[in-house]
């Protein structure tokens, strides 16, 4: 309670400083959060590529009806397939010609329709990595019946590339936002114990151990990161509502970000205090 | 033995403010640092509240060495180690009371307690009645007397005063010297650093005299200062 009430009163007395401090924690976490709502939406948008993910298999024309049936068994048969859809050669020519749209005119001067009948086939998600993938389309390939394969495999491996791309980008950003946080943070709040340090020198001169004169610094610097938590928090999700009208796909943080956002906020601030409250402690060491 | 210097010496960048220095204060003792400014008394009362590290030699007070102290230690052994200044370093924005208290919040001692202790001990440096006033509307002799009673907290096996009296005026002085005389018949040892002679030579106590960083003179109780 002691804590408290000096961290309260060191705020009030600190003013503008502790405003300062507050404005220059949310502006670090806004950027930040744009990051990572950024993130958020480039995951969506892998996500939903990554459901793209499809082997097709084209069959023989040769092949009977009894022979796409046995064949679709034994392809039922191999782990990882989630869902298998049979393409006759004139559902693929609709769908050419809906592709075509006002040109598919062209389409009708052909005598006979040259498509070949096909599977579409597609692994659970988990599954859907490059070299599953390749090594299902080559099982499928192998397969008596199937004439050729397509299943992207340039575009996979791009999806991968970027996933990992990503995932690190995102590591450096978090560690640079974060040293530059704590850095500017310690700084200022530098300032708010530097005014008052005769409190502190008192203190360490009637037998206070450091985790007593720092106690209400940290606890100061968690009032900050929290505040600075929730002013951030709201531009970021009024700056999200604005986008989400016209881009109606926008997506806001999951709430493990959220949980992750909160957290790096509030440490943030607290480890800026005590960096700045400990080189202090050490500096004036004694006196 | 409470306090003793082994051989201490601390030598600055500007210079060397105490050299081969070895003494020992006894428990209960009231004793004298006198010396000219800038002989090095300040510098050995920051030895004893270990403010200042030897450069050589070994200081130890109470269970307490210079030698081996860590952070945590030095801040034990400042609950045993009374110290008031000229200038009082008394917190503005703290009434007498939460000054008094300070202390014995940083001994982590339960509210109660701290409140208790801290009213008896301001009712003993006569001040019950403005305890809560705040230091800039107390006078010189009042905030002196709120330190020591801050410093007397947690009542230390030492208490340790550097130039006490140099902002007062003499009659109030003589006060603080009376208040310090009967913290010492409680049992606590005083060491009062003064350029001062005139309290030495009156009150028949031991004086410990230093120049320029040396002893120069080390005197028991009623012998002459010369």
């Amino acid at each position: 309670m002691y804590h408290m009430n000096q961290a309260l009163s060191g705020m009030k007395r600190a003013g503008f400083m502790s405003v300062a401090c507050i404005i220059i924690i949310t502006c670090s976490l806004l950027i930040f959060g744009i990051f990572l709502v950024a993130t958020a939406n480039l995951r969506e948008v892998l996500k939903f590529a990554h459901g793209k993910v499809e082997i097709v298999a084209f069959l023989d024309e040769r092949i009977s009806q009894a022979g796409v049936d046995s064949l679709m068994t034994e392809i039922e048969a191999i782990p990882f397939i989630e869902n298998m859809r049979y393409v006759a050669p004139e559902t693929a020519l609709e769908r050419l010609k809906e592709e075509f749209g006002s040109r598919s005119h062209i389409l009708d001067a052909m005598d006979e329709n040259p498509l070949p009948a096909s599977l579409e086939i597609t692994l659970k998600p988990q599954y859907r990595l490059k070299d599953r993938v390749v090594g299902v389309a080559e099982r499928i390939e192998k397969l008596h019946g199937v004439e050729d394969i397509s299943y992207g495999r340039g575009w996979i491996t791009i999806l991968e590339k970027m996933v990992r791309v990503f995932a690190i980008v995102d590591i450096v950003v978090g560690l640079i936002v974060g040293v530059a946080a704590v850095v500017t943070v310690s700084y200022t709040v530098r300032l708010t114990v530097f005014a008052r340090k005769e409190m502190i020198r008192l203190l360490k001169l009637v037998g206070a151990t450091d985790l007593f004169i720092m106690a209400p610094f940290l606890i100061e610097g968690v009032i900050h990161g929290a505040l600075s938590v929730c002013f951030s928090f709201l531009v970021l999700y009024v700056g999200y509502r604005a986008v989400a009208v016209k881009v109606s796909q926008a997506t806001f943080m999951p709430w493990e970000m959220v949980v992750f956002f909160v957290v790096f906020g509030v440490m943030v601030a607290a480890i800026g205090s005590w960096v700045s409250v400990r080189s202090f402690l050490e500096e004036k060491s004694e006196h | 033995m409470l306090v003793e210097f082994k051989n201490v010496s601390k030598i600055y960048k500007e210079g060397t403010a105490l050299e081969s220095i070895s003494l020992s204060v006894e428990k209960g003792e009231f004793a004298f640092v006198i010396g000219p400014s800038g002989a090095g008394k300040t510098t050995l009362l920051k030895m004893i509240y270990m403010g200042e590290r030897p450069s050589g030699g070994e200081v130890v007070v109470g269970e307490f060495s210079s030698a081996s102290l860590s952070r945590k230690r030095t801040a034990l052994l400042r609950r045993q180690v009374g110290v008031v200044f000229q200038e009082f370093r008394l917190l503005k924005e703290l009434t007498a009371f939460e000054n008094v208290c300070l202390p014995l919040r940083a001994a982590g001692r339960r509210e109660a307690d701290i409140r208790k202790r801290a009213n008896s001990v301001l009712y003993s440096v006569g001040l019950a009645s403005k305890r809560h006033q705040f230091p800039p509307k107390l006078s010189g002799g009042e905030q002196q007397r709120v330190a020591i009673a801050r410093a007397m907290a947690l009542r230390p096996a030492i208490l340790l005063a550097d130039e006490p009296t140099g902002n007062l005026d003499p009659e109030t002085s003589e006060q603080i010297f009376d208040l310090l005389l009967d913290i010492n018949r409680g049992g606590t040892s005083v060491l009062v650093a003064t350029h001062d002679l005139r309290h030495a030579e009156w009150l028949g106590k031991r004086v410990i005299k230093i120049e320029e960083g040396k002893i120069a003179e080390d005197r028991g109780p009623d012998q002459c200062i010369t």
